[in-house]
């Protein structure tokens, strides 16, 4: 009789461990941000073919980018906090790009999923950082519900805060011909020049 | 259809009555909305309610579950394994953005948390669910602790200052728990033991007739 109830104590262990191992990647993957970062890694996202249109009202495509390598941060411009990191970096590395001699091979694209920014916010922003233009622009999404269906397709998550505007998972998405190969923190910019060069070089 | 109602339990239909108004009204993702309505209300109801329905069903299947689940060990293990897989929070997230997950969270919890709970508890060791306890304690604590110290979002539907909520939650339900479960231990079966045990030291003739009939009597 209680070999019975041993197997059973058995099967629950190899089913729970089974799941748990699952349900982490084999313990690397514990968050959702973690789990669509890897998910691009070995799997590249294409992205949609939503028309945008940036700070001068010049019409920009996703798929058919002028450089082979793209940097999308997502941003709101009235942003107090991590858009403001993000547009540094982004700054710092334009420098670093410039010194390396990369500069023209990437760009870098600004999109904005507040709604309020039109044209001239998205001008002040790039001018905020003295974005080295025209290889930095900042564009939003012609057609409103092109927005959330983006958002959805990356996994961005943007929850309204009253009185501080959004708060959303940061990050900088690596694009190589309409498909996003590379999702980094926003500090990692040191990881972000990394994957760069070596996907300029190949 | 009154027999019917005589054979269902009020209990049932109670437990069934949460679980509808959970699945299938605003109620569920209105508690979702916030990480300590989640975790701390709407997971915990609905392993409630698959507690209760096993309660319930327990006289009309004693023999069968009985014979894979002796001393409740199985069904224990079981539902330590699904607590834990919904405590990881690519899944708790993941069940706020995805129908899917959010349906495979609602039918886990009731039978893979709360039913064998409920087949297995009562059966289970005194020792071993000290031992359960314990252990829960100190997940609640450790998560507790983690989400209050943590600067870093786990979740990407919930803000921080929600986690720092959730880990004041946890750490005040395991407080709450710890004084619950220690209160028995002064009052209940346990403190009444004790006077017997001194007694059988102060007369040394005792001794003997005294332990063995109490080993006896919790056999």
């Amino acid at each position: 009789m209680p070999w019975r109830s041993a197997c059973a104590a058995v099967l629950v262990l190899a089913f729970g461990c089974t799941a748990l191992i699952l349900g982490t990647d084999g313990g690397s993957v514990w968050t959702a941000e973690a789990a669509r970062r890897l998910a691009v890694l070995s799997n590249p996202k294409p992205l949609p073919d939503y028309p945008l249109s940036d700070s001068r009202g010049t019409r920009i495509s996703l798929t058919n980018p002028e450089r082979p390598l793209l940097v999308i941060d997502l941003i709101y411009t009235r942003c107090p906090t991590v858009c403001l990191a993000m547009g540094a970096q982004l700054r710092t590395l334009q420098t670093e790009l410039a010194a390396a001699g990369l500069l023209d091979q990437v760009g870098i694209l600004s999109i904005t999923f507040d709604p309020s920014d039109d044209q001239r916010a998205l001008a002040d922003y790039l001018a905020r950082f003295h974005a080295m233009e025209p290889g930095w622009r900042a564009a939003r999404f012609e057609n409103g519900g092109d927005l959330e269906r983006v958002l959805d397709e990356l996994g961005v998550v943007v929850i309204p805060e009253p009185n501080v505007g959004y708060v959303h998972n940061a990050a900088f998405y690596l694009v190589e011909r309409g498909h996003v190969v590379e999702i980094l923190d926003v500090e990692d910019r040191a990881g972000l020049f990394e994957a760069i060069r070596k996907r300029a070089a190949a | 259809m009154s027999a019917l109602v005589g054979w269902v339990d009020r209990r049932a239909i109670v437990a069934l009555g949460v679980l509808i108004a959970i699945v299938a009204t605003p109620l569920g993702p209105t508690l979702a909305s916030t990480m300590v309505g989640h975790v701390l209300i709407q997971i915990p109801l609905l392993a409630a309610v698959g507690f209760v329905l096993a309660k319930c069903l327990e006289p009309k299947i004693e023999t069968g579950v009985l014979t894979w689940n002796a001393g409740g060990i199985p069904g224990v293990l079981l539902a330590s394994f699904a607590v834990a897989f919904w405590m990881i929070p690519r899944w708790l997230d993941g069940a706020v953005t995805s129908t899917a997950i959010e349906a495979a969270k609602y039918g886990s919890v009731v039978l893979l948390v709360g039913v064998p709970l409920g087949w297995s508890w009562d059966r289970l060791h005194p020792i071993a669910r000290g031992v359960v306890k314990i252990e829960f304690l100190a997940m609640l604590f450790r998560l507790g602790w983690l989400y209050l110290i943590s600067p870093d979002r786990f979740c990407s539907n919930y803000l921080l200052t929600d986690q720092v909520w959730l880990g004041r939650g946890l750490v005040i339900v395991g407080v709450a728990l710890c004084i619950t479960w220690l209160i028995p231990l002064f009052f209940g079966e346990f403190a009444h033991a004790t006077p017997r045990k001194s007694n059988a030291v102060v007369e040394p003739g005792a001794h003997h007739r005294d332990s063995r009939s109490s080993v006896r009597s919790r056999q």
